[in-house]
């Protein structure tokens, strides 16, 4: 069995959670509990271990770690209806918070409670056959997020360099900021992400506010934008979990989605988009939701797409959806899809039989496309005008990161940017 | 759960009638009773009571007490507490002595104040052992009189000796002739910003100039008394702090060390002022309320801001708005404060300090309020008009032998009156600074490249800084 470890850290990671292994439990037929429903098949669903340890018969415990150094979050997920669904030895909580900097997360808080972190890693490792990989869902703007985990994905590659990491990563919105230092704290992740991680899905509030609010008729909350994000993690890894003909694993994902080193920044869409219990049962045809899954509009980062081309694509969809209905809209979309000149092939597909619970059918994108370079060329300009004059750069220095440290994440991530304008 | 502790030192007359006013007022958002210290039917407290409370026993004798020091030279208002909190605070920590500072700086910094250090501070780091977390220290005190401006800064100045890892918010109140007399007020104040500058984390200006005008204008109450002003202090007190005292699921939980990441853009300029809404009369405020755009509005106008100045005329350094209540109206507001920010006027090398927290528990007497934090340059203002009063005395040394007499020197006064003055150039720099035309952003047409030599090229704060030298 090929198993996921998904790690959850920072307030935002564990909102993330939340959402996603509600969506998870649903469509494996198990109840909040991690038991499974009445007259659910467990028996027909084999790959459930993917996601889940069966810890006895009737009993399943999700194969997840989550962190953070404020315990709020995770405080009311445990007291909340999936208080029996966790094991309590994979949940660690600490105070006093990294106060929306990278630096304490990363250094001060951050090496207090490493070893620990990755004791209860090890241990969730250790109950697995043969770990595919792990999904770390975070953001990069806070501080716990950001910087603890900057220093999870630097011992999870240094302790398992041949594993598959993916992460799930909140980038700030170019319109609404959370903290004053979103800049500093982004750029020393992504230097990290690049670095430790073999593939990121971007996801901005913004853009999942605009989705949220354009498909759902109503002011979206933060549960509605963590539900397109649970909506897309759980698709990613459903060819693994659900039988289908059209397999692919996290592996495979990379293979085809990372042309050169380093370029693995990746934006996803999800379709048809609902909110959650809105699903509905309007029976939506396919060659729509082939449509919806590669609009522009419906993606979750703020890319340049004037301006920059696809180097890969991969569409997964799932339900009630035909192999050959598949391959012939995605053959006439691929054309609509303005690829790099020397990417000959097109979209990677998969198809899983089980759609997510309320959907008939739906789609999944995973894209790689140059336009990403302009959420970090944004992400730098913000960092240069407080960096030159430095703003709030004392309170970094004050938590051993240097100016000197910051630069160079700075210039790396230029330089990242720059290679994606160049790969155009 | 544990969670960041905060202590809460009040020092002198105004510091423990503002904390005597805080702590009712929290203990009531906590559903503790405030004469007793205890909860109906022995109820646990709502929300993260440990934050701000210790508990005494547990079933239902158990009782929660204010992580609270209160000092003064002078007798009266600590007695004055003692009559009328019931046995809600540790007697030990209620700290008083019998001469008083007599309105003078010095006896409070160099005289009366060291005899009495030694006890509080003892009883501080008591307090601290106590908690989990220190998330940090507040300082509620006025720098007019002599126990709040020469012993707040003693023990501000000992605190960080002691304990340089703990954030200090200094919260000052600031003299106004409209709410008292005595005289040597601009002298206190400008001899206790040098600390306020040098030593807190944070400095957090309550100007009773502006409050006075507030509650005569706002709260329509013909001639304000302190009372008034420590009632609207205490309103924004109990916003601010109520992001470390609760939680929710859509309550943002900010600490005290979260709030000044983003408040403070460089160790100097952490000068803050606030503002809150609705402004309401708090008898008035069950049958007017405020709609959420309306609040916003009145938040960041110039009339309602705790410091006689004009914000939306300076430059905005860093904003933080704390919202609390109910949470229909969540993303109504978050669009609201995104078009108020795009109104502000905002320093351009600081693009993003814009925070923006939630608490889904309402205060007392609003079912929706909110807290505006900004680090604003026209604290520059406030400031200038202290010094302008404190020039006009020592120009005449008027008063001064009170200071010379027991143990300053002409010379330190000098370098503390400049040292006020550096603060205010500082901010008229940060001023000068901002107002630089936004740089040009993402709207542009064809891709741009930034690589390590073409970088936007900028004149720095330093600089500026360097060449008035």
């Amino acid at each position: 069995m090929r198993e996921i470890l998904s790690i959850h850290v920072g307030q935002c990671g564990n909102q993330i959670a939340d959402r996603f292994w509600r969506l998870v439990l649903r469509e494996h037929g198990l109840t909040e509990s991690g038991t499974p429903k009445a007259g659910a098949n467990i028996a027909a669903n084999a790959n459930m271990e993917v996601f889940f340890h069966k810890v006895r018969e009737g009993k399943y415990i999700p194969r997840a770690v989550l962190v953070d150094l404020e315990p709020g979050v995770i405080a009311r997920i445990e007291g909340g209806d999936m208080a029996q669904l966790f094991d309590e030895s994979s949940i660690v909580r600490k105070i006093p918070g990294a106060a929306n900097n990278w630096a304490r997360g990363y250094n001060v808080e951050g090496e207090r409670i490493i070893d620990q972190i990755m004791n209860v890693i090890d241990a969730a490792v250790e109950k697995t056959k043969s770990l595919q990989g792990f999904l770390l869902t975070h953001s990069i703007g806070g501080g716990s997020g950001s910087g603890l985990g900057s220093l999870i994905l630097e011992r999870l590659r240094q302790a398992y360099p041949k594993k598959k990491i993916f992460t799930f990563s909140v980038a700030p919105s170019p319109v609404i900021s959370d903290s004053a230092v979103e800049p500093y704290n982004a750029i020393l992740t992504l230097q990290r992400i690049l670095d430790n991680a073999d593939a990121a899905v971007l996801l901005d509030n913004e853009a999942l506010f605009r989705i949220a609010k354009a498909k759902l008729n109503r002011s979206p909350n933060y549960m509605d934008l963590n539900h397109i994000i649970a909506l897309i993690m759980s698709s990613v890894t459903a060819s693994l979990r659900f039988p289908g003909k059209l397999n692919t694993d996290l592996g495979e994902f990379v293979t085809n989605l990372v042309p050169f080193p380093g370029n693995h920044f990746l934006t996803a869409s999800f379709a048809p988009m609902r909110g959650p219990g809105q699903e509905g049962q309007v029976r939506i045809n396919f060659p729509d939701v082939a449509r919806e899954t590669f609009s522009q509009d419906n993606f979750t980062a703020a890319i340049d797409w004037q301006n920059g081309v696809y180097l890969s694509a991969c569409a997964l969809f799932r339900g009630d959806v035909k192999a050959k209905e598949v391959e012939e809209n995605m053959a006439a979309i691929r054309k609509t899809l303005n690829f790099a000149s020397y990417v000959p092939t097109g979209v990677k597909l998969g198809v899983a039989d089980t759609a997510p619970e309320g959907f008939a059918s739906s789609g999944l994108a995973l894209v790689n496309h140059t336009g990403i370079a302009a959420v970090f060329e944004r992400l730098i300009v913000n960092f240069d005008i407080m960096f030159d004059n430095h703003a709030y750069t004392h309170w970094y220095e004050n938590a051993g990161v240097s100016r000197d440290m910051m630069a160079t994440a700075r210039n790396t991530i230029a330089n990242l940017a720059k290679s994606y304008r160049d790969a155009s | 759960m544990k969670v960041n502790n905060v202590i809460v030192v009040s020092i002198g007359q105004a510091g423990n009638q503002i904390a005597a006013s805080f702590w009712k007022t929290i203990c009531q958002e906590h559903g503790i009773d405030p004469l007793t210290g205890q909860t109906a039917q022995a109820q646990e407290p709502r929300g993260n009571w440990s934050a701000f409370f210790t508990r005494l026993g547990d079933g239902s004798g158990g009782s929660f007490v204010p992580r609270a020091v209160m000092v003064d030279l002078e007798p009266s208002v600590i007695e004055g507490v003692k009559d009328t909190s019931g046995s809600l605070f540790n007697p030990a920590n209620l700290i008083s002595r019998t001469e008083g500072a007599g309105g003078n700086f010095a006896v409070g910094y160099l005289g009366a104040g060291r005899e009495v250090l030694p006890e509080v501070m003892s009883r501080l780091d008591n307090e601290i052992d106590k908690c989990d977390n220190v998330g940090g220290i507040i300082v509620l005190h006025a720098t007019g009189g002599g126990t709040g401006s020469g012993f707040g800064s003693l023990l501000i100045e000992s605190l960080k000796e002691k304990h340089a890892e703990i954030p200090v918010l200094a919260c000052a109140v600031l003299p106004s002739p409209q709410v008292s007399s005595v005289v040597t007020e601009p002298y206190n104040t400008v001899f206790s910003l040098h600390t306020l500058r040098r030593s807190a984390d944070a400095c957090l200006i309550f100007d009773n100039e502006a409050l006075f005008e507030l509650a005569h204008r706002k709260w329509n109450i013909e001639s304000p008394t302190v009372d008034d002003l420590n009632l609207l202090i205490t309103e924004a007190l109990a916003g601010l702090t109520a992001s470390m005292r609760f939680s929710g699921f859509l309550t943002v939980e900010i600490s005290l060390r979260e709030l000044l990441t983003n408040l403070v853009p460089q160790p100097s300029l952490h000068f803050l002022m606030c503002s809150f809404a609705p402004l309401t009369p708090p008898d008035r405020s069950k049958f007017e309320e405020l709609g959420i755009e309306e609040m916003i509005k009145s938040l960041f106008d110039n009339g309602s801001v705790f410091a006689a100045c004009n914000p939306m005329e300076g430059r905005f350094l860093s904003t933080a708005v704390l919202y609390r209540g109910i949470m229909d109206d969540k993303p109504q507001a978050d669009s609201a404060l995104a078009a108020m920010r795009e109104q502000l006027p905002l320093t351009y090398w600081i693009p993003t300090a814009f925070k923006i927290g939630y608490v889904e528990q309402s205060g007392i007497s609003h079912r929706k309020s909110m807290v505006l934090l900004a680090n604003n340059t026209e604290i520059a203002r406030v400031l200038d008009r202290i010094c302008a009063n404190f020039d006009k005395l020592w120009q005449r040394k008027a008063f001064a032998n009170w200071y010379l007499n027991e143990g300053m020197s002409e010379e330190q006064i000098n370098a503390l009156r400049a040292s006020a003055q550096e603060l205010i150039q500082s901010y008229q720099v940060a001023e000068e600074s901002g107002a630089k035309a936004k740089v040009q952003d993402s709207s542009g047409d064809s891709p741009r490249t930034i690589t390590d030599d073409g970088r936007t090229s900028s004149m720095s704060l330093r600089d500026l800084v360097d060449r008035r030298r």
